[in-house]
């Protein structure tokens, strides 16, 4: 199982586009997730939403990638459900806009190289990815169960649906 | 007028009092004086009528209050600091003197620390240093003491002026009045002058820290990242002072309408000032709303600088 992952990621690491990318959370394999290519608008320039699936609740939880300016960190803005028919990007300026608030993001390549820039429509899937505080946020904010902060790494890489609209 | 020679209190008293023999006043008192004789008080008074008129029951002279000098107390100071004697204090203090002092702190690491020395921004910058707008010097103090610093202006190469609380090294003066002369030139209010010019101490300390080790991929005077850079669609070189400064002029303006309708939405809160607003989108990203992250820091820092864009005088109408 380890090897043939292994080998999927070195054959998908630098190929597999953001949108076409599926992960899993290391050692909760009920956690999942994927980028949908999406109309985020011009202040969301990456044009993709992450799905984050909990199979055993059946929950989905959306975020939108945006750049941390000179801090030169980057995160993930909580938002609703972006394949509803309403949705519409969040106003930059309103925290209360974000359901669950920002992650701090992480993505690195297969060497654990970290990636200076947000997953964006189009480019190359990182590896692997650290939410940093998503545990904390998903177990105090909606009662998941906690999540142990780890890796979600590249397991496959299919042409996935877009949800423009 | 003739010549005449300081009177020392002693030799006054001993005028006044008929029992002691008077003497004449020690001329090496008054080394700029060409030597010559004693000059009578008779003499003295009938050019220069001043009512001396002793206290009658005076019979010894009062006590003497020996106050110290402004320049014993440069001496006292400079002798405490071990950097120069009393002997190399010029009468006149020159700009070099003016200069700002002080021991080695952590000021110096975050680029707020004492100008280069031997560096003479009069010849090396598009701007120059002008005392007579005010100039209080941050001496070395001893423990324990501290002067109340005030600012120091400098003019800018385009005939701006702006000024600081801090000495600034030549390429913090050459980035300010880069700066200060690129806002008032393109017609940008000053306010908006003033905000650029706080991020780019608070960013690059005015182009000091433009690499970022830690960090390869944001620097310049305002550390963008090519990310950043690209998303905000700036053209031009990244790395280049020039092109940045206009860039950093561009999202400010932009900011300012964002901030204006966002102020207006309530998408941000009352108590957001547009300088917090801007630090935080650039130094955050443009879409955090995270206000107060980095206000203390940025306070900090930018309130040691002190720079302050000097008002343009109004033309007057004729």
């Amino acid at each position: 199982m380890l090897v043939a992952t292994l080998l999927t990621m070195s054959t998908v690491g630098v190929a597999c586009n953001v949108e076409d990318a599926h992960y899993r959370l290391r050692g909760v394999p009920y956690v999942t997730a994927q980028f949908r290519v999406t109309n985020t608008g011009p202040d969301w320039p990456a044009g993709v939403a992450l799905e984050l699936k909990m199979q055993r609740s059946g929950r989905s939880y959306w975020f939108i990638p945006w750049e941390g300016g000179t801090s030169d960190l980057r995160h993930m803005a909580s938002v609703k459900d972006v394949s509803a028919s309403n949705w519409r990007p969040p106003d930059p300026d309103r925290a209360e806009d974000r359901p669950l608030g920002d992650l701090d993001y992480v993505g690195t390549d297969t060497h654990y190289n970290v990636i200076g820039r947000v997953p964006h429509r189009g480019g190359a899937a990182p590896a692997h990815m650290l939410l940093l505080n998503l545990g904390d946020v998903l177990k105090h904010r909606v009662g998941e169960q906690l999540l142990p902060q780890q890796f979600f790494d590249l397991v496959s890489c299919i042409k996935a649906n877009d949800h423009r609209r | 007028m003739p010549p005449y020679y300081k009177l020392s209190p002693a030799f006054i008293a001993a005028l006044l009092d008929p029992k002691k023999k008077a003497s004449p006043p020690d001329p090496s008192s008054a080394p700029d004086l060409p030597e010559r004789d004693f000059t009578p008080l008779e003499e003295i008074l009938g050019e220069r009528p001043a009512p001396v008129s002793p206290p009658p029951s005076a019979t010894r002279p009062e006590p003497q209050l020996n106050l110290p000098t402004i320049g014993d107390v440069w001496d006292r100071m400079q002798a405490q600091r071990g950097s120069i004697s009393g002997a190399t204090r010029a009468a006149t203090p020159s700009t070099q003197d003016l200069l700002p002092r002080r021991p080695a702190s952590s000021w110096d690491a975050i680029g707020l620390g004492e100008a280069t020395p031997n560096a003479d921004p009069n010849k090396t910058l598009g701007a120059t240093r002008d005392d007579s707008f005010g100039t209080s010097p941050h001496f070395g103090m001893p423990d324990g003491l501290q002067f109340i610093k005030g600012p120091t202006t400098y003019s800018t190469a385009g005939g701006h002026q702006f000024s600081t609380l801090e000495a600034l090294k030549p390429v913090q003066l050459s980035t300010a009045s880069s700066i200060v002369d690129y806002g008032r030139a393109h017609g940008f209010p000053d306010n908006v002058t003033q905000v650029v010019l706080n991020q780019a101490a608070y960013e690059s300390s005015l182009g000091r820290l433009t690499s970022n080790s830690g960090n390869s991929s944001v620097t310049g005077l305002f550390q963008y990242d090519q990310p950043t850079w690209n998303q905000r669609g700036h053209s031009g070189v990244r790395t280049s002072d020039a092109d940045q400064i206009a860039a950093m002029f561009r999202d400010v303006g932009g900011f300012s309408t964002r901030y204006a309708t966002g102020l207006a939405n309530g998408a941000i809160p009352k108590g957001v000032t547009f300088e917090q607003y801007v630090e935080t989108k650039h130094h955050a990203g443009s879409n955090s709303t995270s206000w107060d992250l980095y206000k203390k820091d940025y306070d900090r820092k930018i309130g040691r600088f002190g720079l302050r864009l000097v008002p343009k005088k109004p033309r007057k109408v004729i």
